[in-house]
């Protein structure tokens, strides 16, 4: 049974199961495969992060999970559960309690007319109705300042806080119904340097209390190196790349990757280094209408023969398991055949 | 600055500015001063509120309606464009200085093609001479050529929705160039960009601007940014400016409290410990903290923070802070 | 842990921070002389209308009343607005009238209001459902009836009275709430805050009054305010063409239309009720901007 105590209370290594996910858009223009048969797991506990950058369909499967799309095909398995083809309105109170989100774009994610005890308490009054009044501000006021905050901002509205104090409320609403799962999407995009490190550092000190699983949506390598310890590279409604992530920074294989830390603006002399040389950002993303045939970075690639061009190469596995690419370039190694 | 001013090309001395709303008036700008050479690329960082943009609107006398400049001079070539005649500042703002605005979606109109915006800029920049329309087509055929845009023709007919958000910001920057024939003005150039978009636009910016010859000044809350592309950066809070460097001297030993704690916090792609942040908010400009303003949130605050504000104070050769730890030994010296 | 005795403390500060609110509105309210002006002239017609009996000259003359002896006398210190044919101040008939048209207005907003919104919030809110549809185009319907004629049918095909005519006025007036209600709360309910009201587990129901309610109403108010001014004109309009309110009640309208033939003889029947219709409605529009100031300025 669903019960709420058993599924909490029970262990589920794989936290989360995507088994060859696809979602697809149907618009006048033709059919936009954002997410075209992907497949992972996410470890309890652990952060994996979904790097790409705009058409790779890293947000699409973010909101698949969420609930706002249902899936087109494949399963996402929450706790063995099929919420693939569960709409966020349809689903149970417990699973509502244990996935949550915090947005993007602060300004909007939090209700303007509203103050932040107003916001927060709303989480508490649905999850934990047997509660008074007096006890659940005091809940809330605990959240509040455990997030490194104080009890004056409990009474601002949204318009009086700063983009990082606005996100750090974001996530106190998130982690007012004690959830196991997070989704954190583009958490840091709209902030500014200080804020960045304020909302990082407090995620993961929240992470190591709570024992949660993230799954961070982002574009921002530099992120993603501070708080993940998984990290799978998207392009197009694929993913061509899947590693730890100090395998992934220290021995990028998929040249999309290769490109895309060799994009990075960086700050000091010792990123400098780090950074993959010999390969420069070419192209654009090609439509996600009309994805190109075979591997669909061909377009782009400096080393695309025409086995890559005709066919998609499939996922090869270098050392043993742990890291995975989606390129032909790896396949003599593997002994994989086109 | 002990700059003679004939090796200037933009002289910005000591520039105040409020916006009056309603029943505030913001105190936003407070005695800014920056310069730049000609062919030198300057770069002006701080977080977004520091009053960077409001700075560049300034210089070209482009500020909305609540904003009033109380007091300062912009020395173009010697000039002050605040206090020449009309028809000067429109000769710079049209054949001299051109400026890259932050958001392509808002600096280009929606009902318009690109072909019918960027001709009307090409004809105040060729006016006087005898362009036809369609020379001044095929300039700004060769424009979008020269910004990389694939397919020139099919970009000058269409309209902003039907490009993507790098070609947008492509055509902004060839509608810049047109009329940066001196200067060039990049607000964030590159937000809201994919990163390896951003890396070809900026290595474009970067070439375009040395194939002209043109000056700088790049303003972004990006620190690796303007590391990459510029060769002097200052760095503004709260309206002031609090230091000047050169860019590899200014992000490997920063010296104002508040440029090291951003370097610190920037997150980076080596593993080293996670920056603190900077705890507090920007200042209220409409009650800016006396003295200097980045003291509520400095960890090293002294008295005299609190009460003086501090002047930008050369400390070696071409190398400025705005801040009592670094000059009080200076005035102590005196 | 917290302590009782800080978390009561905290109620007091949330009660403080309310009130301050609430004065900085006000502020922003009466920054704008007309809006104050408005609001002013308004309070003064509502006092009015509501103590009509103490305030009118002539009480008695609002009703059945006829003075044969004292007709069509000119504007003078006993009749401040003059007489009408029949012999009754026209200053107390229109203090009166004041009554009715606040009544019609006051009846017609309140089942309107109510109504248009919750059906523009679920319109709006279950976009692309039945439910859309059916509220949607039902709306369609009377919206593409022009006004004046479903008024003049209705109350043709009634009785025509007072009543009625309020009864048309209504029928005719909520689509065009719902309408406005309906847009924005789509364009509200897919932002990010709304989502994670429902990730959070809000029932819809919550979510249309909880969250999106309080953002779409500052324009729901303001459009109030300038409608009662266009259901004062309908209603004139309905009288006026004797469909109505009938004599000897005294509506503004119907005013306007028994004195409207004698005029240019004896001028200043008609201006009575013309210019008490035209101040209400300036009041009203001049409060409506001041509400669209305090709404923008937030």
């Amino acid at each position: 049974m669903n019960s709420l105590s058993e599924k909490s209370n029970a262990q589920y290594p794989v936290i989360l199961k995507i088994v060859n996910l696809k979602k697809y858009f149907p618009t006048p223009r033709g059919t936009v495969k954002a997410v075209d048969d992907i497949s992972f797991n996410v470890l309890e506990g652990e952060t994996l992060a979904l790097v790409g950058e705009s058409g790779s369909g890293k947000t699409t499967t973010a909101h698949v999970i969420l609930g706002k799309y249902t899936a087109t095909a494949g399963s996402v398995l929450y706790k063995n559960t099929e919420i693939g083809y569960m709409p966020l309105i349809k689903r149970p109170l417990w699973l509502r309690r244990e996935i949550q989100i915090v947005f993007q774009d602060p300004a909007t994610s939090l209700n303007p007319k509203k103050t932040v005890k107003d916001i927060v308490e709303v989480a508490i009054k649905i999850h934990y109705p047997k509660l008074a009044k007096l006890e659940r501000t005091r809940k809330l006021l605990e959240l509040v300042e455990y997030i490194g905050l104080t009890e004056d901002y409990l009474f601002k509205l949204p318009g009086e806080l700063g983009g990082g104090e606005k996100q750090l409320i974001a996530l106190v609403r998130a982690l007012a119904t004690d959830p196991r799962f997070l989704i954190l999407d583009e958490p840091t995009s709209a902030l500014d340097v200080s804020g960045q490190s304020r909302i990082l550092k407090t995620l993961l000190n929240v992470q190591r209390d709570r024992k949660l699983t993230y799954i961070l949506i982002t574009h921002d390598l530099a992120v993603v190196r501070n708080i993940s310890h998984r990290v799978a590279v998207m392009y197009l409604g694929k993913i061509v790349e899947m590693a730890p992530t100090e395998e992934l920074y220290s021995k990028p294989l998929h040249p999309y990757t290769q490109m895309l830390l060799s994009s990075i603006p960086t700050l000091t002399e010792e990123e400098s280094k780090l950074l993959p040389k010999g390969i420069e950002s070419k192209g654009e993303i090609p439509s996600a209408i009309n994805p190109p045939p075979g591997c669909r970075f061909h377009t782009r690639c400096p080393y695309a023969t025409e086995t890559c061009k005709k066919i998609e190469p499939p996922d090869i596995n270098v050392a043993s398991n742990v890291h995975v690419v989606k390129c032909w370039l790896y396949a003599e190694e593997s002994k994989v055949k086109p | 600055m002990s700059m003679p001013e004939s090796s200037t090309l933009l002289k910005v001395e000591d520039m105040h500015v409020k916006y009056k709303s309603y029943w505030y008036v913001y105190h936003v700008l407070d005695g800014v001063s920056i310069y730049v050479r000609p062919g030198e690329k300057v770069g002006l960082i701080g977080e977004s509120g520091a009053g960077k943009t409001t700075l560049l609107k300034s210089i070209l006398k482009i500020l909305p309606p609540q904003g009033r400049i109380t007091s300062g001079r912009v020395l173009y070539k010697g000039v002050d464009l605040l206090r020449c005649a009309s028809d000067y500042l429109l000769e710079i703002r049209r054949k001299k200085v051109g400026m890259i605005f932050q958001d392509p979606l808002a600096a280009l109109n929606p009902v318009f093609t690109v072909k019918e915006q960027m001709l009307d800029i090409l004809k105040y920049v060729y006016s006087g001479s005898d362009y036809t329309k369609k020379d001044l087509e095929n300039t700004a055929l060769d424009l979008l050529r020269e910004v990389m845009l694939p397919d020139p023709e099919r970009v000058l007919h269409s309209y902003p929705f039907q490009l993507s958000g790098g070609m947008r910001q492509r055509v902004v920057i060839a509608m810049a160039l047109a009329s940066a024939q001196e200067l060039l003005l990049a607000d964030e150039p590159t937000t809201n960009l994919d990163v390896t978009i951003q890396a070809q636009i900026l290595k474009l910016i970067n070439d375009l601007v040395e194939k002209r010859g043109l000056s700088m000044i790049l303003v972004s809350h990006a620190l690796g940014m303007v590391r990459g592309m510029t060769e002097r950066v200052y760095v503004m809070y709260g309206g002031n400016i609090i230091e000047e460097a050169s860019s590899t001297k200014l992000f490997n030993e920063p010296l104002h409290p508040y440029t090291k704690l951003l370097v610190e916090s920037a997150p980076k792609i080596i593993v080293t410990k996670l920056g603190e942040g900077i705890r507090g908010n920007p200042p209220d400009y409409r009650n800016p903290p006396p003295g200097c303003r980045f003291h509520t949130r400095c960890p090293y605050a002294t008295e005299t923070c609190k009460k003086i504000k501090p002047v930008l104070v050369e400390v070696s050769k071409e190398r400025s802070v705005a801040c009592h730890l670094y000059t009080e030994e200076l005035t102590k010296k005196i | 842990m917290v302590e009782s005795r800080e978390l009561l403390s905290l109620f007091e500060k949330e009660k403080a921070m309310k009130r301050e609110r609430f004065k900085r509105a006000w502020y922003r309210f009466s920054r704008s002389k007309l809006a104050l002006t408005g609001l002013s002239i308004l309070l003064i017609l509502i006092i009015s209308a509501v103590f009509a009996e103490y305030i009118a000259p002539y009480p008695q003359h609002a009703g059945m009343y006829a003075n044969f002896k004292e007709r069509f006398l000119p504007p003078s210190s006993r009749y401040l607005l003059g007489t009408d044919h029949v012999g009754r101040d026209i200053l107390s008939r229109v203090i009166f009238g004041y009554r009715l048209a606040f009544l019609m207005i006051g009846i017609v907003l309140s089942i309107v209001l109510p109504t248009g919104t919750v059906l523009g919030l679920l319109a709006g809110y279950y976009k692309g459902r039945w439910i859309e549809h059916v509220i949607m185009r039902l709306a369609d319907m009377f919206v593409s009836i022009p006004p004046l004629i479903l008024a003049l049918s209705i109350c043709a095909i009634l009785e025509p009275n007072i009543v009625n005519a309020m009864i048309a006025i209504t029928l005719m007036w909520w689509p065009w709430y719902t309408r406005m209600v309906y847009s924005m709360t789509a364009a509200v309910r897919d932002e990010p805050y709304v989502w994670a009201a429902r990730a959070l587990g809000m029932r819809d129901l919550h979510i249309m009054f909880r969250e999106i309610l309080p953002n779409i109403l500052g324009p729901i108010l303001t459009k109030a305010t300038l409608d009662a001014a266009w259901v004062l004109l309908m209603g004139a309009a309905i009288s006026f063409l004797g469909l109505g309110a009938q004599p000897p009640t005294p509506d503004l309208g119907t005013m306007v239309s028994e004195y409207m033939v004698y005029f240019p003889r004896y001028w200043w029947m008609i201006i009575g009720p013309i210019v008490g219709i035209a101040v209400l409605i300036m009041a009203l529009n001049l409060l409506g901007d001041g509400l669209r100031e305090v709404f923008v300025g937030e």
